[in-house]
């Protein structure tokens, strides 16, 4: 039960960001329904969630320490490249006060550095459990 | 080193029946001289446990004094009587005596560790190994049975060397080769100079003791 | 082992107490350090207004008003595009009261120029003006040429980037400080600028003349400052008797309005720090309370080995000092996190300029923030200190409660 607290907390965090980044926390929207500058940034966000996501789901059902240590690093470098989507690898709209800058992009960068720190605590208590075992 | 009451009682208060109080120790006096084992016994609810508070200076009796040397324990401030309870008289209670959230041997070094002093490791180690619980060193007090918990809180009482031992109901939970080990190391204790009391309703510690004095009703014949 | 180690594992070994106890105090501190972030940020913002606005009396045409609030245009950047004739300027200069007059020029870029969004251009001359100059000048100390524009802190473009509006190019030439209002969201330019992109937009088939005149003759506002000595309140209605289809008006009174919005949220903020902190400590007061029975056999444990009343007091307050200070740490931590990011989702949302004030000034309420919580969560437990003083260790262990 315990092992599995910090794949819990990555998986719920990965479905807030998915779903956020295609509801509240998404790009702006436009009256006209024409595609905002930032819908690319919205979509890559969505799509980093889901593997996330993903990971996370094979965390929960892999036993293994070592293979589960190994998909907490993929999620860690999935999570970190997270935190560069809105506004370095996808570009937002040019005003602060939009949608995107305003709330995607903070709320986003604040889940994916949390997705971070619970795959860096993941890593910690997959690899005691190795030690613990050894001994 | 001398540890004496002078006419000491102990009344409490009651709700019902004849009278409003309980007279539990009644004008006591008693000498205890250093390197003597003492033994102080009498049925349930005799007073024996209320006196030895009072001579540890944890309860202020109604009446009378209790002096360790000349000073007036009861004289003192909380902070010296404090300071006293830990380096010159230690006491083993007759209940659970145990800090949970600490292992048994910090449970054991405690009294040490309260005034800042070194820790006294090479001494609880040894009588961690003759009471037989060197094996539960780093069991938290949760884990352990009453006879171990009991032993515990004697190997801290030994371990702080204090002057003044007393000791209530020591052996209560233990086994007869545990109460052995116990009484001939509070034997020995009073043989290097400890002012050693235990109180008991058993008879056991009799044939340890240097003097025994029965208690009844409140008063010690 | 030391003193320290003792309340370290007295804290650690008792995970669910301890969590709760931080959990509580790290919501407090949440509660005080970002609604005095909150506050302190719309108190600068007004400051920044009253300071940035420079004058006393706005002069916009008579309509303008039923097209946009002015205190909106002013502090949500809400896109205003009227006009009058540029006569009107001459006419208020030689109102008796006025010092001096400068004429502000808006246009509304098209949504696709820039930012994906429309953007107030505002043209000023250079020579005159007195309200956005002195602004201008601590980011650029030259004057501006024709075709580059300077940007509100808000648009997203760098100092040397090229920016199309209506199909012309214009240079950035500076970007501003922020002000914490709408007119951090603005591009500035001079007057033949913005009549190049008026008559780029007249291209585009969106018109901004007037009845009676040509694309170079026409103002969008006129900002006056009074001489000193005069009352800013005769010139202003001088001003209104005086020009013909215009209205002044005092900016006074847009501030005043926009201080009793802020006092009417910051309020707001009060009672509910307030309502957090009297919910916060009750919880907190159960919390010691309910210790009070749970840590009394302990605690008569650590009187019978020699800890004196002081001492153990002591040590209960010190616990509680660590169990605040972590959660007051914390607490403030995730505060900076809610609040910092999200500084223009607050500022938009409460519709108020707000300014987030300089590091040291947060440092400074982060450290009052944390203070107070520790303070809260000592005197939360002082009781139940005193009391667990008072356990009579004999009955105590005996009862072997």
């Amino acid at each position: 039960m315990k092992k599995n607290v910090f794949c819990g907390i990555l998986l719920a965090l990965a479905a807030v960001i998915a779903i956020g980044s295609v509801t509240v926390l998404g790009p702006c929207v436009h009256e006209d329904g024409s595609e905002a500058l930032c819908s690319s940034a919205g979509r890559a966000v969505l799509f980093d969630g889901c593997t996330l996501a993903v990971l996370a789901a094979l965390i929960l059902f892999m036993r293994k320490p070592s293979i589960r240590i190994v998909l907490f690093f993929i999620s860690l470098c999935v999570a970190a490249v997270g935190i560069a989507l809105p506004g370095t690898f996808f570009p937002l709209c040019r005003m602060d006060t939009m949608h995107c800058r305003a709330v995607m992009k903070p709320a986003m960068i604040i889940l994916f550095a949390s997705e971070l720190i619970v795959s860096v605590c993941g890593i910690i208590v997959e690899r005691n459990r190795i030690r613990r075992e050894r001994a | 080193m001398q540890l004496r009451a002078e006419g000491i009682s102990r009344r409490y208060f009651r709700k019902h029946g004849e009278a409003n109080y309980f007279e539990a120790v009644r004008s006591v006096s008693l000498t205890l001289e250093s390197g003597t084992f003492t033994v102080l016994n009498g049925k349930s609810g005799s007073g024996k446990t209320t006196l030895l508070n009072m001579l540890a200076g944890l309860l202020i009796p109604s009446e009378g004094r209790v002096y360790l040397d000349k000073t007036d324990l009861y004289a003192l401030e909380d902070k010296d009587l404090s300071g006293l309870r830990n380096k010159r008289i230690s006491v083993i209670p007759q209940g659970r005596s145990s800090v949970d959230t600490l292992s048994v041997y910090e449970n054991i070094l405690l009294p040490g560790i309260l005034y800042g002093g070194a820790p006294q490791t090479e001494e609880a180690e040894n009588w961690m190994e003759v009471l037989g619980i060197s094996g539960l060193r780093n069991a938290l007090p949760a884990e352990l049975s009453g006879g171990e918990l009991r032993r515990m809180a004697i190997a801290r009482t030994l371990t702080a060397s204090p002057e003044v031992i007393l000791a209530d109901e020591p052996t209560g939970d233990l086994d007869d080769d545990n109460t052995t080990v116990v009484l001939t190391a509070f034997q020995q204790a009073a043989k290097a100079g400890k002012t050693v009391l235990v109180v008991s309703h058993e008879t056991d510690a009799e044939a340890y003791a240097d003097r025994i004095y029965h208690m009844n009703n409140g008063t010690l014949e | 082992m030391k003193h320290f180690s003792l309340m370290i594992r007295n804290l650690t070994r008792r995970p669910g107490r301890t969590t709760a106890l931080i959990l509580l105090t790290a919501f407090l501190a949440i509660s005080v350090f970002c609604g005095t972030i909150v506050v302190s940020s719309l108190r600068h913002g007004l400051d920044s207004m009253e300071n940035r606005l420079g004058a006393d009396i706005i002069v916009v045409p008579a309509e303008a008003e039923s097209k946009v609030s002015m205190k909106n245009l002013l502090l949500q950047g809400t896109i205003g595009t009227f006009y009058m004739d540029a006569s009107a300027l001459k006419k208020v200069q030689e109102t008796e009261g006025v010092g001096r007059a400068s004429a502000q020029v808006f246009l509304s870029s098209m949504k696709a120029d820039c930012c994906s969004v429309k953007v107030q251009i505002i043209g000023f001359d250079p020579e005159n003006d007195f309200v956005v100059q002195p602004w201008i000048s601590e980011s650029l100390n030259r004057p501006l040429s024709d075709m580059e524009v300077v940007v509100g802190c808000r648009v997203e473009t760098d100092v040397g980037n090229n920016f199309r509006i209506y199909d012309r190019s214009c240079r950035v030439a500076a970007k501003l400080a922020s002000t914490g209002t709408g007119l951090d969201t603005a591009v500035y330019c001079n007057m033949n600028t913005i009549h190049i992109l008026l008559q780029a937009a007249e291209e585009k088939g969106i018109s901004h003349k007037i009845d009676t005149g040509n694309d170079s003759d026409v103002v969008s506002a006129i900002y006056v400052k009074v001489l000193p000595g005069a009352d800013p309140g005769v010139v202003n209605n001088r001003l209104n008797g005086h020009i013909r289809k215009a209205t002044a008006i005092r900016t006074a009174g847009m501030i005043t309005e926009v201080a009793d919005s802020l006092s009417g949220v910051s309020r707001t903020i009060a009672v509910l720090i307030i309502a957090v902190w009297v919910l916060a400590l009750i919880i907190l007061l159960i919390v010691f309370s309910m210790m009070v029975n749970e840590r009394r056999r302990e605690l008569a444990v650590y009187r019978l080995l020699g800890m004196s009343r002081k001492m153990l007091s002591g040590m209960i307050l010190k616990e509680a000092a660590l169990c605040s200070l972590t959660g007051a740490l914390c607490g403030t931590a995730v505060g900076a996190v809610l609040v910092f990011p999200f500084t223009t989702l607050i500022e938009t949302s409460l519709k108020l300029p707000y300014l987030t004030p300089d590091g040291g000034n947060v440092i400074l309420y982060a450290c009052i923030a944390i203070a107070v919580t520790i303070l809260a969560g000592c005197v939360a437990s002082a009781r139940t200190a005193s009391a667990l003083s008072r356990v009579d260790p004999g009955t105590t262990l005996r009862e072997g409660a």
